[in-house]
């Protein structure tokens, strides 16, 4: 009956922590349930996560607490963006989205593919992780065939992107193509070893170097 | 089944062997639990704010314990305290009851010593305590003239549920989590 309802829900970015933004004023506010009115669009509030849109009015869709802080939208303009947390200080829940970089550790090599658990995100670390695959021709750019082996080795961090959603046995699909992402952290044994050149790692203590995809990281202190 | 736009909603209505007067030997796969299951996919399909989750499922599985009347209703109620402690994103409470017609006479909640078969019963949902239903389910046959009495009792029922609930979320809610200003 109620399925023609439309409903518009401004998504906010994930990633994005509005607290240590500069305008951020008020303190958690009311508590409240599923579906109270809570601020008229009218005058500049906008649903921010765990609130939605209708009827000229922001709703609340979760339990909690209001929290409304200073923002801009898309043409400049000021609004007051309305959050329902529970502490706050919450940290939203974080799950990887196309494109995003996200940190992994290599858990296992195949044939074809090496099996990876998604650690981090951007620069959340997750609750619990995030099964993903890292399949053999999205290693090397124009090159398909490469040895899984001299790339990544089981116990490697791995800075990646996510390319998408695989089926149930793969999880995510993750690339390591492009110069800036690969291998931060490699082990060999129980050693650590980091990153030497943009083929090789090596160990800190001897000369002892293994052949990997290493991440190109930007140096932005020079 | 993977739907690429929104979360799949799965519902198990299930009765345990113990809840009713005579033992039953199965708790869950009669007819009328599996429309009871159907008719709690299809309402908290529109109360939850499916679009957020796609290619995701929602298991809401109740289990009735002790069975005397308005079976249906508990478990929307139930189903809806659930989801809002677990932080699932709803348009508003679901809450539900179920009323009967009694020689045209409006009655609400009944309890299963008040079913027979010649007492009409209506289940009822709505969505945060307001005019809008999002379930309705019908025993027995009523005469149309006597519906619009029974939906409007239900309304008011439901309103008063829906207050109910908000304060037990609410009361539950500052008991688990601390309010930690600006730590």
């Amino acid at each position: 009956m109620s399925r023609n309802l439309v409903v518009t829900e401004f998504h906010m970015s994930v990633l994005f922590d509005p607290s240590i933004l500069p305008g951020c004023s008020s303190d958690l506010e009311k508590s409240i349930i599923p579906g109270t009115r809570l601020y008229p669009i009218s005058e500049g509030y906008r649903a921010g996560l765990g609130c939605y849109e209708i009827h000229g009015f922001v709703f609340s869709s979760l339990t909690g607490y209001t929290y409304v802080y200073d923002s801009n939208d898309a043409d400049g303009n000021d609004i007051k963006v309305v959050e329902i947390r529970k502490k706050f200080n919450e940290k939203h829940r974080i799950v990887p989205v196309a494109d995003a970089i996200v940190t992994a550790r290599v858990e296992a090599i195949g044939p074809k593919s090496a099996r990876c658990s998604i650690i981090c995100v951007e620069n959340n670390m997750l609750n619990h992780e995030f099964n993903s695959t890292l399949r053999r021709e999205d290693i090397r750019p124009n090159e398909r065939g490469v040895d899984l082996l001299k790339c990544v080795q089981p116990g490697d961090f791995i800075l990646s992107r996510v390319l998408g959603h695989g089926d149930a046995q793969s999880g995510f699909l993750i690339s390591i193509i492009e110069d800036e992402l690969g291998v931060i952290l490699a082990q060999s044994g129980d050693e650590r070893l980091i990153p030497y050149t943009s083929e090789l790692v090596r160990s800190p203590t001897s000369n002892y170097t293994e052949p990997r995809k290493v991440a190109l990281v930007p140096n932005m202190n020079s | 089944m993977i739907n690429e736009e929104q979360c799949v909603v799965n519902c198990q209505y299930s009765m345990a062997t113990f809840s009713v007067p005579d033992r039953r030997n199965k708790p869950r796969g009669d007819r009328r639990g599996n429309e009871f299951t159907r008719l709690l996919e299809r309402a908290f399909e529109s109360a939850i704010l499916v679009k957020n989750y796609p290619r995701s499922q929602i298991d809401i599985f109740c289990e009735v314990l002790e069975a005397d009347g308005g079976n249906l209703a508990a478990c929307v109620n139930a189903a809806s305290l659930a989801l809002a402690d677990a932080g699932i994103p709803m348009r508003g409470l679901v809450t539900a009851v179920e009323c009967g017609s009694v020689t045209g006479e409006a009655c609400a909640d009944l309890s299963s010593r008040e079913h027979s078969d010649i007492v009409s019963r209506l289940t009822v949902a709505t969505v945060g305590g307001k005019d809008e239903i999002c379930m309705l389910d019908l025993k027995n046959i009523i005469h149309k003239d006597h519906v619009p009495q029974l939906i409007k009792m239900a309304m008011d029922a439901n309103a008063q549920i829906h207050s109910c609930l908000e304060s037990a979320v609410l009361i539950h809610m500052k008991k688990c989590y601390a309010l930690s200003k600006r730590c």
